[in-house]
């Protein structure tokens, strides 16, 4: 058994450490598996009381497993509202989970290797996240925790379409798994509006977060799978490990066309954004966000050297609120402004 | 411009969605963002999925000769309550509201049967026999059609599904293991 507080100051498993093999262009690999107990109506159509008793079903199911000794669950209701926002910072619960608080739960593993939400659209959501491209990786160490609980649980399963779930989009597999790819040169170069339509040709979609203007906030994509039935796993994950390839490739070859262009201009640009990091006393989400895409940049074209990715790593967790807060102590909300404070004087220590 | 959610703050982020070659954007202010957790850079996706179904969905009408609603035996929920939610409710509507289902499934993912990881304590070979069927009429209609590639594509997976519904397979399950020891 662990406390949710003892998440509060350190860097999620997979982020701590970064394959130093793979390319820093793929941050991160996620894989997630939907699963429903064959005796209970799905989440929406699930009565609390129900909802209660599937929650107490799984964490029985814990009990007794070696592969479950380090993992801890957590009802959502037992939680504060930070510490909510916190877990969804951490990509531990989704945004559907915190909706239904009243009624779900959390298990994580002590190193956060996998963690499960109960109660979200489908009563179980199994999930693991790892450095870089490595999804097959990830999707080992789930199919371990899926089978492990698969012995103790009834799954709901058609031998004609495959596993059950409340929404069609997942039923099959239930598996959706996605890459985090960091593409400045594509996007500083507009090549990337010719690139995202060519993507989603190959049946995957592509997600990215715009700030004020037309650039992406902080340059990051979301690359997932949309297929789940009549395609078995490996294939899904092949598909999209080729095309997150194609990505990187593009992108290193971009980023050479724009050195050679932008020969002063862009690390001046970068030397600027670690500048700002380094000295601002007040600094919003997005603003950061963009600053720590060109030190990024700037640590894989040799330009900056005094930045760890680890480091970078644990600024892209630590500069999201509730992180700040709860780092600090703080256990209820800030306004905008004295988070924006906090944030910088946490990028000034970490940047030290 | 103004958030499209709350309709009052001035919008800070746009959200761009490609899905099944469809773009959907939303212009959001800072609180409305942060409230949905867009903020975060591994925010998940703002767009609920039931959009996507209902559109999906559009030229899917069940049992509209007959005048008849499909419903779930078990849970209640109807085919337009699916629709309008993009949930089902339990995993019996999969049986109840399988003819309506079938043609969202194919438009949805192109196929109607699953390929991967198998639930142990399921049993297998039941369906294989309707799903023979299902398999070597579309080929029939892939041929006819001149689509080779997907004929090609359908021959292997009937291919492989008459290999794992052959008695050589049912060895494993108990009861024809009795079968093989009482002769």
């Amino acid at each position: 058994m662990f406390q949710i507080s003892d998440l509060f100051h350190r860097v999620s498993g997979w982020l701590a450490q970064p394959d130093k093999n793979q390319s820093s262009i793929v941050i991160s690999s996620r894989v997630r598996l939907a699963r429903n107990l064959t005796d209970f109506n799905f989440t929406n159509c699930n009565p609390p009381e129900k909802q209660d008793e599937v929650i107490r079903l799984i964490e029985n199911s814990l009990a007794d497993s070696k592969l479950f000794a380090e993992a801890t669950l957590w009802r959502l209701s037992d939680l504060t509202s930070v510490e909510r926002q916190f877990l969804l910072e951490r990509q531990l619960i989704s945004r559907k989970l915190v909706m239904n608080h009243n009624y779900a739960a959390v298990a994580v593993e002590r190193s956060e290797n996998f963690s499960f939400m109960v109660n979200e659209e489908d009563h179980l959501r199994l999930q693991t996240i790892r450095a870089g491209l490595s999804l097959g990786e990830a999707y080992r160490i789930i199919d371990t925790v899926d089978s492990e609980l698969g012995d103790r649980l009834n799954f709901g399963f058609s031998t004609r379409y495959g596993y059950l779930t409340a929404c069609p989009t997942n039923t099959g597999t239930g598996l959706r798994a996605s890459v985090m790819v960091h593409l400045p040169a594509l996007v500083k170069s507009k090549q990337i509006r010719k690139i995202l339509p060519a993507v989603s040709r190959f049946n995957l979609a592509i997600r990215g977060i715009f700030g004020e203007g037309t650039d992406v906030m902080g340059n990051l994509f979301q690359i997932s799978n949309q297929l789940t039935l009549g395609k078995n796993e490996l294939e899904t994950i092949d598909n999209i490990e080729q095309i997150a390839h194609k990505l990187i490739g593009y992108e290193e070859e971009t980023r050479v066309l724009l050195l050679e262009d932008q020969k002063r201009k862009l690390p001046d640009q970068i030397w600027r954004a670690y500048g700002t990091l380094k000295y601002a006393r007040n600094l919003n989400l997005t603003e950061a966000m963009e600053l720590i895409s060109l030190i990024r940049l700037g640590i894989d074209l040799g330009i900056i050297t005094q930045v760890s990715y680890s480091c970078l790593n644990k600024i892209l967790l630590f500069i999201h609120s509730s992180h700040l807060l709860l780092k600090s102590g703080v256990g209820s909300e800030l306004s905008h402004s004295k988070v924006n404070t906090m944030r910088a004087d946490f990028m000034r220590e970490e940047l030290e | 411009m103004l958030c499209e959610v709350c309709g009052k703050n001035q919008a800070f982020i746009y959200y761009e969605e490609k899905v099944k070659h469809q773009v959907r954007k939303i212009h959001l202010c800072r609180e409305c963002a942060s409230k949905e957790g867009i903020s975060s850079v591994f925010a998940e996706s703002y767009f609920n999925i039931s959009d996507i179904i209902t559109s999906l969905s559009g030229g899917v009408k069940p049992d509209e000769a007959s005048g008849k609603q499909a419903v779930c035996k078990h849970c209640g929920t109807t085919y337009e309550e699916f629709i309008k939610s993009g949930l089902l409710g339990c995993c019996q509507c999969y049986n109840y509201l399988e003819d309506s289902l079938k043609p969202l499934f194919r438009r949805i993912h192109g196929s109607t049967h699953h390929t991967g990881k198998a639930f142990p304590n399921s049993i297998k070979p039941e369906v294989c026999d309707d799903e023979l069927v299902d398999l070597e009429e579309q080929l029939k209609q892939a041929v006819a059609r001149e689509e080779f590639e997907l004929a090609a594509e359908l021959r292997d997976r009937l291919r492989s599904l008459k290999n794992q519904c052959s008695p050589s397979d049912l060895a494993g399950t108990p009861e024809k293991r009795n079968n093989v020891s009482d002769k």
